[in-house]
């Protein structure tokens, strides 16, 4: 009986952990693929995913959520200026295949300005099926 | 010994010219194609890629789009209501190479390739072709959908100061029914402060 109740209690305790940390569903997390790196949490997530073209500053991603739409994959990155002033940054997303290999041109670099203290949520689509994992880069513009 | 003074003069003269051609040499290096170009504020190569990733990206969302029916779409004209010269076809052509690359669109050929088309078909009906394996006349697939849309520009000066403002629509039309099936804007704002 002792036994049952600590079980019960194990998987109860486990259960709430699971609906407190990110969400982690078949190797993707907040619905982003993992790919090949040891993902599992939000900021392992955005380590894994994020590439900066030097040093940016008062910049920080604070979150990113992906989802599946068709096929394709919708990716909302939300950029946090830390600064009381006004920051320029410019960012492209850099597509990859399942295979880690390139599956899409290079982007435009997209210049972006945000208003000091506030946070801006950048949003893209994969340009094909076969865009299956990314990486955000960032870049300074101030400098 | 001392040197003659003309001798002197005509050495700093050579030395001037030197330096001057030096200063004016011309310096040519390869950029980045798809780097952020802030020249002028006129239309420029930044506001067209991302003119046409956003409304590429943005009608890959579109449910005839996004339904995997592989529709088929003609691209008509986008019209400058602009006050400067913008290519908007090389913007289309952009567009249309980003949705065509996604894997979910077909082209049929549009009104400004027509002539050429038409030419072609013609040409191949001629007793130099081998009949068996000419295109025929009258098989061409008209488009579903069709592609139209403008840009427009309000531009504010003053003593110090010009600001340039940008929107660019565009929509996704239904030819059988006259349904606009998806539309979509983008607005870029530039200013420049001397």
């Amino acid at each position: 009986m002792n036994l049952k109740l600590t079980v019960l209690a194990l998987s109860a305790l486990l259960a709430a952990a699971g609906c407190a940390s990110t969400k982690k569903d078949d190797g993707l997390v907040n619905g982003c693929p993992a790919g090949s790196s040891k993902v599992k949490s939000l900021d392992d997530l955005i380590e894994a995913k994020l590439e900066k073209a030097g040093s940016i500053p008062h910049i920080d991603v604070v979150d990113m959520r992906c989802s599946n739409r068709s096929g394709l994959l919708r990716i909302d990155a939300d950029l946090k200026n830390t600064s009381r002033d006004v920051r320029r940054v410019a960012y492209r997303f850099r597509w990859l295949d399942r295979e880690g290999m390139r599956a899409a041109d290079d982007e435009a670099w997209k210049p972006l300005l945000i208003y000091g203290n506030t946070l801006y949520t950048i949003t893209t689509t994969s340009p094909s099926q076969d865009a299956a994992d990314f990486r955000l880069v960032l870049m300074d513009q101030d400098k | 010994m001392k040197r003659p003074l003309p001798l002197r003069a005509a050495g700093a003269l050579l030395l001037c010219a030197a330096a001057a051609l030096c200063g004016c040499a011309e310096k040519t290096r390869y950029g980045d194609a798809r780097g952020v170009e802030t020249v002028t504020n006129q239309f420029g190569s930044t506001d067209l890629q991302m003119i046409a990733e956003s409304m590429t990206r943005s009608m890959l969302n579109a449910p005839v789009v996004a339904s995997n029916n592989m529709p088929i779409i003609t691209v008509q004209e986008v019209k400058n209501k602009t006050s400067e010269y913008i290519d908007t076809r090389s913007i289309t052509d952009s567009i249309r190479v980003e949705l065509q690359k996604s894997g979910r669109v077909r082209f049929a050929v549009d009104a400004a390739a027509m002539d050429q088309q038409i030419e072609e078909l013609k040409r191949q009906q001629s007793d130099y072709y081998d009949s068996k394996k000419s295109s025929e006349i009258g098989k061409m697939v008209g488009a579903a959908y069709r592609i139209e849309g403008n840009i427009t520009s309000i531009v504010k000066e003053a003593k110090d100061m010009k600001d340039v403002y940008y929107k660019f629509s565009l929509q996704l039309w239904n030819v059988q029914n006259g349904l606009l099936e998806w539309a979509d804007e983008k607005e870029i704002r530039k200013t420049t402060s001397r």
